[in-house]
């Protein structure tokens, strides 16, 4: 599903963002991607959904190769793509409904069908009765259910969360790695950037650890 | 059909959230479309009135006097030879006085004082629609005036000509002056949707993050630019229509009929929705520059 050949990338700066990483990940694969703040986590899930191009190096990310895609290609490899962004990215003034129904609406599913996605997918992350209510009068904890919502509802191959369990506590925490995990029985593979302690302990997955920018470790 | 619906509801957001910045690029687009409007009223209405007279442009050819009869056919048989004559109408001395009587009315009385008819017989020659013109009307009232039996020959009177000349510097003017206000339209246009675009960056970068293609991006942004050249075309239409009541009202109505025949008139239905239609691509076309521009920074 996911490979990376002696990948670096970097914002420009003298010290490269990422260097030389390589590993891959099987189809329906779970992994944590671990390390302290600024290691190169957000970095490298961001060269997965090809928000930036990598410097050197080979991806490969669902037979398509990202070091290499034309821009016109970008928008259908990200329809393969659940993304959970560490800042969510919702938009505040839409309603829980409609930041969820947004990637169906893309894709052109019919009303009806993004009707009947959007009201199962907000059940199972708890969300079915807040549906109208907009992003910006939500508690943290919705927001995130609300991201996570919205990276699952298109069924994607490869699902990427970034910190997704950041502002919650324990409890919850383990809500949402349940939810993740179903996604991946289901056949997804799920990437998990965090350096919640508490979660790479609970839920023992392979884990790949970052320090300034290098894998050290694969476990 | 979803996709419009959603595509529509994208664009209803948007128009909730213009500004009046906004609003007033609407009211400058229509001012400009009321004012090209206006133009092409005047315009049509001063064309149809000439074309009215045109159709009325004949040649008439007066004849020598005391002409017999088979003369008079062997000419009118010649002249209705001619290339691009329609028609030939014999007028005799004694209809031509009856004519001038009736043209007269009350002030005739000083024709009675006459001994003998002073007026010539004449044959009225009406032309093709394609001779109309007046160095064709010139060479066909030259060769009936070559032809015996012919004293005479007056034709399509100059000042309608002159007057024809200058309906086309007046066409070009209107090129030019509807040219550069189109341009405006586009431009402000443009303008209004690459602010209402950037208002919106959060949710372009969102729907990119997510998936969506530039042109599922645009769509929104493409309709609420047609959408704000349509409206400022109808505005410019209502506006140039209180302009022609206006003006109908104070025009002497005779003094049009007198003229040829033409009402001063509004535009056709045809018209008014061509209008309309022009205005809405000049909107589509401000939004296109715009986004063409905008994702481009983006
Ligand atoms: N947009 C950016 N511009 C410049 N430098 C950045 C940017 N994003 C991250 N960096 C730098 O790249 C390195 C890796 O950051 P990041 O991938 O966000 O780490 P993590 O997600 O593991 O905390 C850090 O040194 C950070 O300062
Ligand atoms: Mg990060």
């Amino acid at each position: 599903m996911v490979q990376l050949f002696h990948v670096s990338a970097g914002y420009g700066k003298d010290t490269p963002a990422l260097s030389e990483i390589s590993f891959s990940l099987d189809k329906g694969e779970f992994a944590f991607l671990t390390g302290p703040s600024g290691a190169g986590k957000t970095t490298l899930l961001r060269i997965l959904y090809a928000a930036l191009r990598p410097a050197s190096g080979q991806v490969l990310v669902g037979g398509r190769n990202l070091a290499r895609i034309r821009q016109s290609e970008i928008p259908y490899l990200r329809r393969m793509i659940g993304v959970v962004f560490q800042d969510f990215h919702l938009l505040s003034r839409q309603t829980v409904f409609e930041n969820v129904a947004l990637p169906l609406e893309i894709r052109g599913f019919p009303k009806r069908e993004v009707h009947r996605r959007v009201a199962s997918i907000l059940k199972l992350v708890g969300l079915g009765h807040r549906s109208q209510a907009r992003a910006e009068q939500l508690s943290g904890g919705e927001q995130q259910r609300t991201a996570i919502a919205r990276a699952i509802v298109g069924e994607p191959a490869l699902v990427l969360a970034d910190e997704p369990t950041g502002n919650l506590d324990d409890a919850l925490a383990g809500e949402i790695m349940e939810l993740l995990d179903r996604i991946n029985f289901k056949g997804a593979t799920v990437v998990v950037a965090t350096h919640n302690r508490w979660l790479l302990q609970q839920y023992p997955r392979r884990t790949l650890t970052l320090e300034h920018g290098r894998l050290v470790g694969d476990t | 059909m979803d996709r419009l619906t959603y595509f529509l509801r994208r664009t209803t957001r948007q128009l909730r959230g213009a500004s009046a910045l906004s609003t007033l690029s609407l009211l400058t687009c229509s001012v400009s479309m009321t004012i090209f409007a206006v133009y092409a009223l005047l315009f049509g209405n001063v064309r149809d009135l000439t074309q009215a007279w045109n159709r009325r442009i004949e040649v008439h050819a007066f004849l020598v006097d005391r002409l017999g009869h088979p003369e008079v056919q062997e000419l009118t048989h010649r002249v209705e030879a001619l290339p691009g004559v329609r028609e030939v109408r014999y007028i005799s001395k004694d209809e031509a006085l009856r004519d001038v009587r009736r043209t007269l009315g009350d002030s005739a009385d000083f024709l009675e004082g006459l001994d003998s008819n002073p007026f010539p017989a004449s044959l009225e020659i009406s032309l093709e629609p394609r001779y109309r013109h007046p160095d064709h009307i010139r060479e066909i009232a030259e060769n009936v005036r070559s032809l015996p039996g012919v004293e005479d020959v007056e034709y399509g009177e100059a000042w309608v000509r002159k007057f024809a000349s200058i309906l086309s510097i007046v066409r070009v003017g209107g090129y030019l002056l509807g040219f550069a206000l189109f341009v405006g339209v586009v431009f402000i246009v443009s303008n209004t949707i690459r602010l209402s675009f950037l208002a919106r960056q959060e949710e372009v970068n969102v729907m990119r993050l997510v998936g969506a293609t530039n042109t599922f991006i645009k769509v929104p942004f493409y309709i609420e630019g047609i959408l704000m050249g349509a409206a400022s075309g109808v505005l410019g239409l209502a506006l140039a229509y209180a302009f022609y009541l206006a003006v109908s009202q104070r025009i002497d109505v005779s003094l049009f009929l007198l003229l040829g025949g033409e009402r001063f008139h509004f535009f056709s239905t045809a018209e008014s929705l061509g209008l309309i239609a022009l205005a809405s691509a000049l909107g589509l076309l401000g939004s296109v520059f715009s986004l063409t521009r905008a994702l481009r920074q983006t």
